[in-house]
């Protein structure tokens, strides 16, 4: 018994020792253990959709670049000596005015329009022949620059054509930031008068209506004082054989006020609020006309992403293509008909031959931390007008404008993009950039 | 004896599990999520990365949720301020983070209820709170509970001026018109409430006062006091504790010391990782300074290339071009700035290129009219900036040296109007619109002050 309690002792004395280690321990190394669990769940807004079943070809019409590109606004028109169609773009980085035409042997040309000044910050374009003289012109409206200001930095300008060599003369000028200029003969008086979108800087933007008094004098008439008019496309959306015109507001007051011409230009313009929205941070960013339903008069597609107020952007739910849906009678009711984050630029046209108008998005403000985030994406329409969304590329990203047409004169329309890149991922550049619909899309 | 031995090893046994246990807790514990570090620079990715591996506490999560936040990981912030939620219920701080971080990535329901958990612990802005309530409201086209929220946090001024908002939509003009008064009284001179109050008078049919309005707020440029701005400048200022931003902080400190050659190591290095328009510009500061002017050149094209021309970029090319004695390209230079924009630099841009035909090529007329469009310029700023009497004083200027600019005189006018000086505005504003007809801001300030255009004389033959 002795022998064994004698055994017993240095074991109990090693529990005891270890009895003592293993809080103490616990204490002292309490701080070090590392956690290993699963990371915490992530909710992400949805960023990449369905691969489209028409398979576009991506074509860059500039040189590859090494940085982000500032393309604002692009359009097709019919190119000077041959059947195939021209891009314009408008260069907010390089103050210029671009014409890009396919070259006889292949690949693109790119010839520089304002040769005998640079613009400042160039944001919207228009071929047009202003000054009816046979050639075309080029109505080119400035935001300044693409930092903000309260600055009187806007202009419209005509690149004006006399016989192939530009010179660029200012319509207005002195004004705020000026981000859309477009024209028609509202007052029935044989020249072409203008509807201007004054962004304004800090909230002081207008709408102005500038109506031709010949020899490219026009005076101008505030037609309603506020922040963020970013576009006003012009159509005869009554159908009362004028032109009419629609502002899209994107800053405080998210709305499209659409003013009524009686047949004389927009003096004395009736205006309707035809969509209104509480939410300041809707993001409206650009707005087309187009008859979406082909019910024979004009709808509205609205591109929903803008996103600037903090130094990283954040794609919101509720982003994406919005139809205002001509109901008649300056009736327009709203649809969301896609929900991508940062849509900056919509398009119509019918990608799969199906005899009804389809839509292609651009996003600027996608979640770019996801891997295969849309930046390219084409709506399908069922013909009752509900849309699937189909992506078409993730690359390249940050885009701004949308254009679509023939551009490869197979018979399909293509979709042409425009890359405006100022914020991170700095990755996936793009300048001007074709997807190419394949013919059997027809 | 043995019966010690059992006994110690059963609490042997008890503290093994009891530990193990403890320590499985602690182990196994929710690890921070991962960004998707790719998209950002290899300073941020660097801090980032040690932020996320050293999370341990509670306030870690917090900071890491913040840090995540600042670097545009919106996601992956909600994610880690919840967790710090679950971890400090009690935290008023969490909870209001959560919440902004939640409504940023349109979470409003969540975001809501986060603020008002905010709210119910005590958080000092409370009112803050529910002014982010009311806005979440209504971006979520809620006006109804925004302006119960508004109402709730009337103590702030712009949460007043969201609720006059709301009732200057539901066509309640009287009560919208108040609490704009209100506003006034509380924050004097904000763009924002002459933008309203020409709304208002323009939806009563009062044309003329709501052109007054909109006269006013052409001028303004105070805003009212943002919740949403102090918590972008949390956001800002979080952002400059780690990574890029820190970086390029005390780069352009060290420029700013005139630490030359440390400035010129951490410039590099930061330009070298990003393309940034402040570093940049800091760097050509710094080339200038130190003489390095061929370098200097080759930044200000570079800045060009990137980020395209405007009038501030174009002086500094001049100034550069001067200074290495290429005379004619700076004047190009500065005339071009002078083209492109109508801005400060635009004015500093006159005054360079005024001086430059007066003494140095001896052309006394050009020399004027570049004073007197400088005159103009600063004359324009002067109105901005409602500083009349030097607004007036440029304007005579600039009418003096340039009689035929319908822009001169109506800035005179403008200046004129803002000196309260009436009869002698509408003088100017007829003047302008004597030599352009068109001239649609001094048609409208000559409407504002009930005056029509006065018909041109007709001399006799």
């Amino acid at each position: 018994m002795n022998s064994g309690k004698e055994l017993n002792r240095p074991l109990t004395a090693v529990l005891v020792v270890l009895m003592l280690v293993i809080p103490v321990g616990f204490y002292f190394f309490n701080g070090d253990i590392q956690a290993r669990g699963k990371p915490v769940d992530v909710e992400r807004i949805q960023a990449s959709f369905d691969p489209s079943e028409i398979t576009f070809t991506r074509e860059s019409l500039l040189p590859d670049p090494e940085f982000g590109q500032l393309f604002a606004n692009l359009k097709l028109l019919p190119s000077a000596d041959s059947d195939w169609l021209d891009v314009v773009a408008a260069d907010c980085r390089t103050g210029l005015v671009k014409r890009l035409s396919h070259k006889p042997d292949g690949g693109w040309q790119e010839t520089i329009i304002n040769q005998d000044r640079l613009l400042p910050g160039p944001g919207g374009v228009n071929p047009v022949d202003f000054d009816g003289d046979g050639d075309i012109d080029y109505l080119v409206s400035c935001i300044g620059g693409i930092q903000p200001t309260n600055d009187l930095v806007g202009r419209v300008c005509l690149l004006k054509n006399n016989d192939g060599v530009f010179e660029t003369i200012d319509i207005l000028k002195n004004v705020r930031r000026v981000t859309d200029a477009q024209y028609g003969d509202f007052d029935n008086d044989g020249d072409l008068d203008l509807v201007v979108a004054v962004f304004g800087g800090l909230l002081q933007g207008q709408i102005l209506y500038l109506e031709n008094d010949g020899d490219l004098n026009f005076t101008d008439h505030e037609l309603m004082n506020i922040s963020g008019p970013i576009h006003v496309p012009v159509g005869d959306f009554d159908n009362d054989g004028d032109l009419d015109f629609a502002a899209l507001v994107s800053q405080e007051e998210e709305q499209v006020i659409a003013f009524e011409n009686p047949g004389d230009g927009f003096v004395n313009a009736k205006r309707h609020w035809i969509f209104s929205s509480s939410n300041f941070d809707l993001g409206t960013a650009g707005m087309v006309a187009t008859d979406l339903d082909q019910d024979g008069d004009q709808d509205f597609l609205i591109a929903l992403g803008d996103n600037l107020e903090l130094i990283n952007n954040a794609a919101q739910p509720w982003h994406g293509v919005k139809w205002l849906e001509n109901k008649g009678d300056w009736n327009f009711e709203s649809h969301q008909i896609a929900s991508v984050g940062g849509i900056y630029g919509v398009a119509p046209a019918d990608f799969d031959g199906d005899g009804d108008i389809d839509v292609a998005a651009v996003s600027i403000f996608n979640d770019w931390s996801q891997d295969n985030a849309a930046s390219v994406v084409w709506l399908e329409n069922d013909g009752k007008q509900n849309f699937k969304t189909w992506q078409v590329a993730s690359d390249p990203i940050q885009l701004s404008c949308v254009t679509c047409g023939d551009i490869n004169n197979d018979g399909t329309p293509d979709i042409v993009t425009g890359s405006f890149h100022f914020r991170r991922p700095y990755a996936k550049f793009g300048s001007v950039d074709a997807f190419l619909n394949p013919a059997e899309a027809k | 004896m043995r019966r010690e031995v059992i006994f110690t090893a059963v609490v042997i046994a008890i503290e093994i599990v009891v530990f193990g246990y403890l320590y499985y807790q602690k182990a196994y514990q929710p690890t921070p999520p991962k960004p998707n570090l790719e998209v950002v620079d290899s300073f941020t990715e660097e801090d980032l990365t040690y932020f996320r591996d050293t999370t341990k506490t509670p306030e870690d999560w917090h900071w890491l949720g913040q840090a995540y936040m600042a670097a545009g990981f919106y996601a992956e912030a909600t994610a880690t301020f919840a967790r710090a939620a679950e971890l400090m219920p009690d935290s008023a701080m969490v909870a209001f983070d959560n919440a902004f971080c939640l409504s940023r990535v349109g979470r409003l329901v969540q975001g809501n209820s986060e603020f008002q958990r905010a709210i119910d612990l005590g958080h000092p802005k409370s009112a803050d709170a529910m002014y982010f309530i009311g806005r979440n409201h209504l971006r979520n086209n809620d006006p109804n509970n925004a302006e119960i929220a508004f109402r709730k946090a009337v103590k702030i001024p712009l949460a007043k001026f969201q609720l006059a908002k709301i009732l200057y939509r539901r066509g309640d003009l009287d009560e919208a018109e108040t609490l704009l008064t209100e506003v006034v009284r509380a924050e004097k001179g904000t763009v924002q409430t002459f933008v309203l109050r020409s709304q208002i008078e323009l939806k009563r049919g009062d044309v003329l006062g709501a052109g007054k309005q909109s006269i006013e707020a052409d001028s303004k440029w105070v805003r009212i006091k943002s919740p949403f701005g102090e918590q972008r400048g949390r956001l800002m200022d979080n952002n400059s504790k780690f990574g890029f931003y820190l970086k390029a902080k005390e780069a352009m400190a060290k420029v700013a010391q005139h630490e030359n050659r440390v400035a010129r190591k951490k410039v590099t290095e930061v330009l070298d990782e990003e393309f940034n328009l402040l570093v940049h510009d800091s760097f050509i500061k710094l080339d200038i300074f130190v003489g390095r002017i061929k370098e200097a050149l080759e930044l200000v094209e570079k800045r060009i290339e990137r980020f395209g021309p405007n009038s501030s970029i174009l002086l500094t090319l001049g100034d550069v071009r001067k200074m290495r004695g290429d005379n004619e390209l700076a004047l190009e230079a500065w005339e071009q700035g002078i083209d492109i924009n109508s801005d400060k630099a635009a004015r500093d841009c006159c005054k360079r290129v005024a001086n430059y035909y007066g003494s140095e090529l001896k052309n006394k007329e050009k020399s004027l009219f570049y004073q007197a469009l400088g005159a103009e310029l600063y004359a324009k700023e002067g109105i901005l900036l409602e500083e009349f009497e030097l607004a007036n004083q440029q304007a005579n200027l600039a009418v003096k040296f340039n009689p035929t600019s319908a822009e001169a005189f109506y800035l005179l006018g403008r200046s004129e109007l803002g000196l309260g000086k009436t009869e002698a505005a509408a003088d100017a504003f007829n003047q302008s619109l004597e030599l352009e007809p068109t001239h649609g801001r001094s048609l409208l300030c000559l409407k504002s002050l009930g005056q029509t255009k006065k018909s041109k004389k007709v001399l006799p033959d």
